[in-house]
């Protein structure tokens, strides 16, 4: 089952918020991403979850009503997926409804493996443990499989049609740390 | 270090990256693949085999017939209107400048929200480290609008007449509608703020709640850079100028903002920075923000443009990569033939290492309240974290100007005749283009009209810096670079950000030179139009360009978050010189 839900979110730390509220209930793996939804009116991210939780539909059906956001559910085998909510968020929803189930574009906020990516590991050590199946470097750097990768308590693969993908960049001390880090400078924030 | 990108990025450029469509495409986020197997209209045997395998992933997923609910649809008009009585493009001859002035039009102070210091302590930190212009930025917003931008104004003037030597603009830091920030400052005079005030209320961005990508938006900034122009028309002011700030920062002012600034009123929109402040922000942790230089550190978001490669989100060698980027977006507007010009500045609000605060007391309520942060206090501690530098400490803009007065600058802004460099990297930098065998060319910014067939050449005439720099060293020019670009007009694609015929074509080993020399580059017969621009380093950090040696075999080096010492990568930028052969 895939749950997708689209409230509007507009930075990614907006939608992880809509994530963790969406997952409260939930204990059982699944796979969460974020998905930006581009096409049309502002730009925005949508949110999909992918898996089986006891209870996970009920609870996202009465928040997103709660807060008008669009919704696409889908069910293996179904001839089409539910779909409630403003249309023009029921249309982001569904954007994200098809990405999560081609798991060809995304931003994975949790999937399996993720319990392992914390502290510093070498790139072979995720892609054996982890879930990723990529590690990109900026600037052309070099990944090698003893390239020790520091997690920083924070990994957001993307996922593409040729697998899980890490983007990582140059570190102190030779080594490498996430592209996409925890903290995102504001605009104007007061440095 | 190695270095694959170049062809991969080259080629990837032209097909398939995403930005070479119309990215407000209402299904920009599916490709034409997925849209396909989607589209239940279209019959199995029509789709290619990979559409035929995503089709049934999504029959299976359950997903497919809920195709309805991508029709929906907003409003999708066209990129902002062409502009309409655009003066011709400006390309001054014959002015060699009389004198350099250093300065800088990106600094904040008190009465911006993440601000500090007041007009005074900008103004005299900035005289004491060497500049002679300098803009005072604050950010545009309901609060500044409502009475910042009255308030500074007395404290610009007693500024003005305290250190007579200083030219100090009054300007703001406008939030683009759609985009990033930008410099918006006006010649002095009887209706400096009542001009920036109404500029504020009527197209700031944050003041109008227009933040976010929209044709609308889009509009309301290209209107805002014409009304500009519409106040000098009318002598409400007697000029005015616009730069776009840290383009690159946040992805989100896309090729074809730029291009649409630029062409909204080419006398107002003259350039963008080609560094950013904030350079000490890159200092390790151990005796600074342990940050990316020029904080230069985020991730793509919502309003990004999807084209820009994850490298364009760090600066290189402290420049931003538009900037940075032999054969890259700037170049791309450089070979249409159009001026647009580079600057470097400080974006000071905190600087590193220093010891001052806000008092106790001086919070965003009172912030909201007065218009602005109390006086800043000695705060018996260093500062070790902020990440800014004081104007003049670092980076500078040197404009090439007639005299020693306000209007004098901004001509010389408009006209491109500026060098940018960090560090004192050197003392003087004088371009030239001439045909051979003439005394004088066209400096920084001109354009050498010349008869089709005569041989031109490039002069470099460099003067090596013989003071030491804020630093307390004397930095060392070892390498002065020429790139050449074809003039090859105005582009189909707006959003296009590659100009594949610009490239390095010669290096200088100018290392243990003293003193004052010039290079010569024979740039052969004119005959189609180019341009020429030259850049110089210290030559401690460089690697293979972002779009391969081939291009550029020693380009700045991408700079590493938390080990970025600006002091020991150091560049100088200069504008370029045009050669336009007459038949």
């Amino acid at each position: 089952m895939i749950i997708a839900v689209d409230a509007a979110a507009r930075d990614t730390t907006e939608a992880e918020h809509v994530l963790h509220e969406l997952l409260a209930p939930v204990h059982a793996p699944v796979v969460a991403c974020t998905h930006l939804v581009s096409g049309d009116g502002p730009p925005h991210y949508a949110v999909s979850v992918t898996g089986t939780a006891v209870g996970l539909e009920q609870h996202v059906r009465a928040w997103a009503a709660g807060r008008g956001a669009g919704v696409a559910i889908t069910r293996a085998g179904a001839s089409s997926p539910d779909l409630a909510g403003p249309s023009t968020l029921v249309r982001g929803a569904y954007v994200a409804a098809v990405e999560a189930a081609l798991g060809s574009a995304g931003r994975l906020v949790r999937w399996p493996g993720h319990e392992h990516a914390y502290g510093v590991l070498t790139a072979a050590d995720l892609r054996a443990r982890c879930g990723i199946d990529q590690i990109e470097a900026l600037g052309g750097l070099p990944v090698e499989d003893d390239s020790r990768i520091d997690t920083l308590g924070f990994l957001r693969p993307i996922r593409r049609v040729t697998g899980t993908v890490l983007q990582v960049q140059p570190a102190a001390g030779g080594l490498l740390i996430p592209f996409e880090l925890e903290h995102q400078q504001k605009c104007c924030a007061d440095h | 270090m190695g270095h694959s990108h170049g062809h991969e990025h080259g080629h990837g450029h032209g097909h398939g990256h995403g930005h070479d469509h119309d990215h407000h495409h209402p299904n920009a986020e599916l490709d034409a693949a997925t849209l396909a197997a989607l589209d239940e209209s279209i019959p199995d045997r029509e789709l290619s085999p990979s559409e035929v395998s995503r089709r049934s992933l999504l029959r299976s997923a359950g997903i497919l017939g809920g195709t309805a609910a991508l029709a929906v649809t907003g409003a999708q008009a066209a990129a902002a209107a062409a502009p309409k009585n655009v003066p011709g493009w400006i390309f001054r001859q014959g002015k060699r400048p009389n004198v350099w002035l250093a300065g800088d039009h990106h600094i904040h102070t008190q009465f911006s929200s993440d601000g500090m210091y007041r007009v005074v302590d900008q103004a005299r930190h900035a005289a004491a480290y060497g500049l002679d212009w300098l803009v005072i930025t604050d950010h545009g917003g309901a609060t500044h609008a409502r009475i910042g931008v009255d308030l500074v104004n007395p404290q610009i003037k007693a500024a003005r007449s305290e250190l007579k030597d200083t030219l100090i603009f009054q300007g703001l830091e406008w939030n683009i509608p759609a985009a990033e920030h930008g410099t918006v400052f006006v010649a002095p005079g009887s209706r400096e703020v009542e001009v920036l005030k109404q500029f504020e209320n009527s197209y700031d961005g944050s003041v109008k709640g227009a933040s976010g990508n929209s044709p609308a938006n889009e509009a309301l900034a290209v209107a805002g850079i014409q009304w500009l122009g519409q106040q000098v028309d009318r002598r409400r002011v007697q000029d005015a100028l616009f730069l776009a700030n840290h383009p690159a920062r946040n992805g989100i002012d896309s090729p074809h903002e730029i291009r649409n600034w630029r062409d909204a009123d080419p006398r107002i929109a003259v350039g963008f920075e080609g560094a950013p402040g904030h350079q000490a922000a890159g200092l390790p942790s151990t005796i600074g923000p342990g940050s990316a230089r020029g904080f230069y550190g985020n991730a793509p978001g919502a309003n990004s443009f999807p084209g820009y490669p994850l490298e364009s989100y760090r600066t290189w060698g402290g420049f931003d990569w538009m900037t940075s980027t032999v054969g890259g977006l700037w170049d791309s507007l450089l070979a249409e033939g159009k001026p647009w010009w580079i600057s470097a500045n400080s974006d000071s609000h905190v600087n590193w290492n220093e010891t001052s605060r806000r008092p106790d007391g001086s919070n965003q309520a009172q912030f909201d309240r007065d218009g602005r942060y109390m006086d800043p206090v000695h705060g018996t501690t260093v500062n070790r974290t902020a990440g800014d530098f004081w104007p003049g400490y670092y980076s500078r803009t040197h404009v090439g100007a007639d005299r020693r007065d306000y209007v004098s600058v901004m001509e010389g802004l408009r006209a491109g005749r500026m060098w940018v460099d960090h560090g004192m990297l050197a003392k003087g930098v004088e371009v030239e283009v001439r045909e051979v065998g003439q005394r004088y060319g066209e400096p920084l910014g001109g354009a050498l009209l010349v008869r089709r067939g005569r041989p031109v050449e490039l002069v470099v005439r460099i003067t090596t810096q013989t003071m030491p720099n804020w630093a307390n060293f004397v930095p060392k020019l070892n390498r002065v670079d020429a790139i050449r670009g074809a003039v090859t007009g105005a582009v189909s694609n707006k959003d296009s950000f590659t100009a594949p015929d610009t490239k390095v074509v010669r290096q200088w080993d100018t290392s243990g030179k003293r003193g004052t020399f010039e290079l010569v580059l024979p740039l052969g017969r004119a005959e189609e139009p180019f341009y020429v621009r030259v850049r110089g380093t210290d030559g401690n950090r460089s690697q293979p360009g972002y779009l391969g040696a081939a291009i550029d075999p020693a380009g700045p080096q991408l700079d590493v978050v938390g080990d970025a010492d600006p002091w020991v990568d150091l560049w100088f930028y200069t504008n370029p010189i045009w050669v336009l052969p007459k038949k």
